[in-house]
């Protein structure tokens, strides 16, 4: 079988994830102007939560998903209202009081649940594709079809709802919208609401797929970074396309390079798009 | 001219307090070692307060820390050079990528500067990591020279075992850098800096050459952190790529600086003294795992709370004029 | 009228430059001797912001040319152009808010000043250009807590600290009251006699009227009048440009 295959594949599986995770962060940049640099750790308090109730309550995986989607809308609700209060310049101690948030998650799971690698193993079966010499475990698949269609429901949201179309005008132009008579703040504590619904979405699926431990919150920050800054904001086609290229670079450079390779190819990314976009993401999109 | 005496009268007993104390003290090894570096990361936070000076907040700076202590490691290991020359040597590796950064980084402010920085940490990281024929990779260098033995004559300090004395060469180190911290705040260079980071545009409407005075302060910034991150490597004896390139690296002296005060001479070595030995005394033996949660609730009571850091409550420290 | 000096310290030549598909100027020319004050009109939009940044270093031209003080400095960024002695003020004063009023026309004295000041001398300098623009005792107040319009005046201050040879003042005096406007055309005349070269842009009539040997009318990105003050005011076009607002009525509030 050519090796692009299971390069492919990879990148198609993570890549879905990517975009799963970076749809929360998107929507929080976007309209709160907020960097949340602990969006990778609140995901891995999902997963952590997650595997938790599996570990010990047993839970089912469907209901699983449910509380870690509404405990984690609960927490991000009022971050909203506790960066909303911070002062000029706003991007920037957004970036640093996250930056402590992150410190202060890390440890706490650290504390918790020490350094170990867990991960969330449902007795699931594992199916396969005649005529490909590949297995998917359902985890993979359930993984793919959930992020789709996350990706899918915010995206019918944003485009054939009122708050929809609210929320993208706050993306667009924040000024514009309040003259507009849309009360920002509230889109703002929307968004972050819907953000939580989706990295306690993420969190489960990350825990059944990859290891938790809890320095790698760090990593699914900053891909989630790259790949907003390359969708631009409130643009979910692309961000589903800039999830499955970095998908499938990272596989790429994994299968040629090794795995030591990964973070890299993220990181080398988010400064290659920041070297020709310095302003990040504009503010002001000139074709909608 | 009384204002003036009185900064001085503090400083100096400042001075005094932490060169004398061990004198009085000499069978507290343990404060001696955490003291020690407590002044290391005084030095690493010097350092990354001079570039914030120009207005640019780094995520990255352990960066220059991790390349000043593996080029350090690396010419004492091949080249059997002694620490005292391989270290400030080894933080020449620390401009190097500074100049890339100073090169790659022009146009970015705010945020994605940091982000950038965030991001740019995994370049001299990853390449250490898989260079396995230099660096032994992840395994990373053991070995390595402690710091020397000072002889004169018959007189002997060996700045390696003795930890009092070890303790004396990074305060000395630390009120050197703490000497170019604060020519980088009070003098005319030091108010280009402070122009540029107020007014970006009206610095440069003055004629100041904003990029190559951001540069230098970058410059100067990775050199010193290297230099920490060289005496980092030949106290601890070993360097690996994920203890000298760790993300918390990049964050002490952040904190340090802004909880002390990143506009005040002193700021970022009073940060430095009140929070890393209350971390490590007092934290670590009551949380073992997680005791660096202080850090992550500093940043956030102090950008909440107190933005000009601790410093700006004490009266001696009115802006220079 | 034309000025005294032969050297023309500043040549703009057939300047054009374009946003997207909007031309903002076309082959805009003019040239202004030195020891000249030069006004240039024009209703929002004429495109006068624009040239004061292509002048200034700040934006580029699409094409023509820009030579100050004898030398071709169309690609020159605006700290190569601050050195060599062209200041500006902006429409928003670009101050340095965490610095007393004193301490910002201090920048102008010390920072890039050739030769360079010792400190002193250069505490004294910005003092006496605080002076001039009358601000000398609120010379300790934060530059972010002063009203505007002594932001304006700080921000004036440091420009003429750093010795320029050529001025450009974006609608300095708005928001300006009577008073107020004239005491800074007196200044700004006597500056000129110590040898200042001035361009600036207002929609004041009564400062420019005072100030300016020449005024340049521009519309829609050309000049279409040119002349002392007095008979620009009656020119057909440039009444029209406005659609015949009367100039007269001075708009100035503040105390």
């Amino acid at each position: 079988m050519w090796v692009g295959v299971p390069i492919i594949f990879s990148g198609f599986f993570l890549g879905s994830f990517y975009a799963l995770i970076a749809l929360g962060f998107s929507l929080i940049l976007g309209t709160g102007r907020a960097f949340n640099l602990a969006h990778g750790e609140m995901i891995l308090l999902s997963g952590y939560l997650a595997f938790t109730l599996w570990q010990y309550f047993q839970a089912p995986f469907f209901w699983i998903l449910l509380i870690c989607s509404l405990v984690l809308m609960w927490l991000t609700i009022p971050l909203h209202f506790l960066l909303r209060r911070l002062p000029e310049p706003y991007g920037l101690n957004t970036l640093m009081v996250t930056l402590g948030l992150a410190l202060l998650l890390q440890n706490l799971l650290l504390a918790c649940f020490s350094a170990d690698y867990r991960l969330l193993q449902p007795d699931w079966p594992a199916a396969a594709i005649p005529g490909l010499d590949m297995r998917f475990p359902w985890q993979q698949v359930l993984l793919i079809i959930l992020a789709l269609l996350a990706t899918a429901a915010v995206h019918l949201v944003l485009q054939h709802t009122f708050l929809g179309k609210a929320l993208r005008a706050t993306i667009q132009d924040r000024e514009a919208a309040q003259m507009a008579g849309i009360n920002v703040n509230r889109m703002a504590l929307a968004a972050f609401g819907l953000g939580g619904l989706l990295i306690g979405l993420a969190g489960p699926l990350f825990a059944q797929n990859m290891y938790l431990y809890p320095a790698a919150g760090v990593e699914a920050t900053m891909i989630a970074i790259v790949v907003t800054i390359f969708a631009g904001l409130g643009r979910t086609r692309n961000i589903l396309l800039g999830g499955w290229l970095l998908g499938l670079a990272q596989s790429a450079a994994v299968f040629t390079l090794g795995s030591k390779w990964r973070e890299l190819v993220g990181a080398a990314l988010l400064l290659l798009l920041l070297y020709f976009r310095p302003e990040g993401i504009s503010l002001k999109k000139e074709n909608g | 001219m009384g204002k003036f005496h009185y900064s001085w009268l503090l400083t100096a007993a400042a001075v005094l307090l932490l060169a004398g104390w061990p004198l009085l003290f000499p069978d507290a090894v343990h404060f001696q070692q955490v003291l020690g570096l407590t002044c290391l990361y005084a030095t690493l936070a010097l350092a990354w307060n001079i570039y914030a000076l120009s207005g640019a907040i780094s995520l990255g700076h352990a960066a220059f820390f991790g390349l000043g202590a593996y080029a350090s490691a690396l010419l004492n290991h091949y080249c059997h050079w002694s620490p005292l020359l391989a270290m400030p040597l080894g933080a020449l590796a620390s401009v190097a990528f500074a100049v890339f950064w100073n090169w790659g980084f022009q146009r970015l402010r705010g945020v994605y500067l940091g982000l950038a920085s965030l991001a740019a940490l995994e370049i001299p990281k990853t390449v250490v990591d898989n260079w396995d024929r230099l660096t032994y990779g992840s395994m990373g260098l053991v070995g390595l020279d402690r710091l020397p033995v000072l002889a004169l004559g018959s007189f002997e300090v060996d700045f390696g075992l003795n930890l009092q004395a070890q303790y004396y060469l990074l305060l000395g180190v630390m009120l050197l850098a703490a000497a170019v911290h604060r020519q980088s705040i009070r003098s005319r260079w030091g108010w280009t800096l402070r122009a540029i980071r107020e007014n970006e545009t009206a610095a440069q409407g003055l004629g100041v050459a904003t990029h190559r005075e951001r540069g230098r302060a970058l410059l100067l910034s990775a050199y010193l952190a290297g230099v920490s991150g060289g005496l980092y490597a030949h106290i601890m004896g070993l360097v690996e790529p994920a203890l000298v390139f760790n993300l918390h690296l990049s964050v002490l002296p952040l904190v340090f600086s802004l909880f002390g005060g990143s506009k005040m001479v002193w700021g970022p070595v009073l940060g430095a003294f009140i929070l890393y030995p209350l971390e490590q005394l007092l934290l670590m033996p009551l949380f073992p795992m997680g005791h660096s949660a202080l850090y992550g609730l500093v940043i956030i009571l102090t950008i909440f709370f107190f933005p000009r850091g601790i410093a700006a409550w004490l009266p001696a420290n009115r802006k220079p004029a | 009228m034309a000025a005294s000096k032969s050297q023309a310290c500043l040549e703009v030549r057939q300047i054009k430059k374009s946003f997207r598909d909007q031309t903002v100027l076309r082959e805009v020319s003019f040239s202004l001797g030195e020891g000249e004050i030069l006004g240039l009109i024009g209703p929002n939009g004429a495109g006068k912001t624009t040239l004061f940044n292509i002048i200034s270093g700040w934006q580029r031209p699409d094409s023509g040319s820009v030579v100050f003080c004898g030398r071709e400095t169309t690609a020159w960024p605006p700290d190569r152009l601050g050195r060599a002695g062209l200041a500006r003020t902006f429409q928003s004063p670009q101050i340095f808010p965490d610095m007393s009023a004193l301490e910002n026309v201090l920048m102008g004295a010390w920072l890039r000043r050739e030769p360079r000041l010792p400190l002193p001398r250069a505490l004294e300098e910005a003092g006496h250009c605080l002076f001039l623009v009358g601000l000398l005792d609120r010379r300790h107040a934060l530059a972010r807590d002063l009203p505007l319009a002594q932001q304006r005046l700080v921000e004036l201050a440091r420009a003429l600290a750093t010795r320029p040879r050529l001025l450009l003042l974006d609608e300095i005096a708005a928001g300006f009251s009577r008073a107020a406007v004239q005491r800074l055309a007196a200044g700004l005349l006597k500056l000129r006699d110590r040898g200042l070269t001035l361009l600036l842009t207002d929609h004041l009539f009564t400062l420019l009227e005072a100030v300016a040997d020449r005024l340049l009318a521009l519309d829609r990105g050309e000049i279409i009048a040119q002349g002392p003050p007095a008979s620009l005011i009656r020119h057909p076009e440039v009444v029209s440009a406005y659609l015949g607002t009367r100039y007269g009525a001075n708009a100035g509030g503040g105390a």
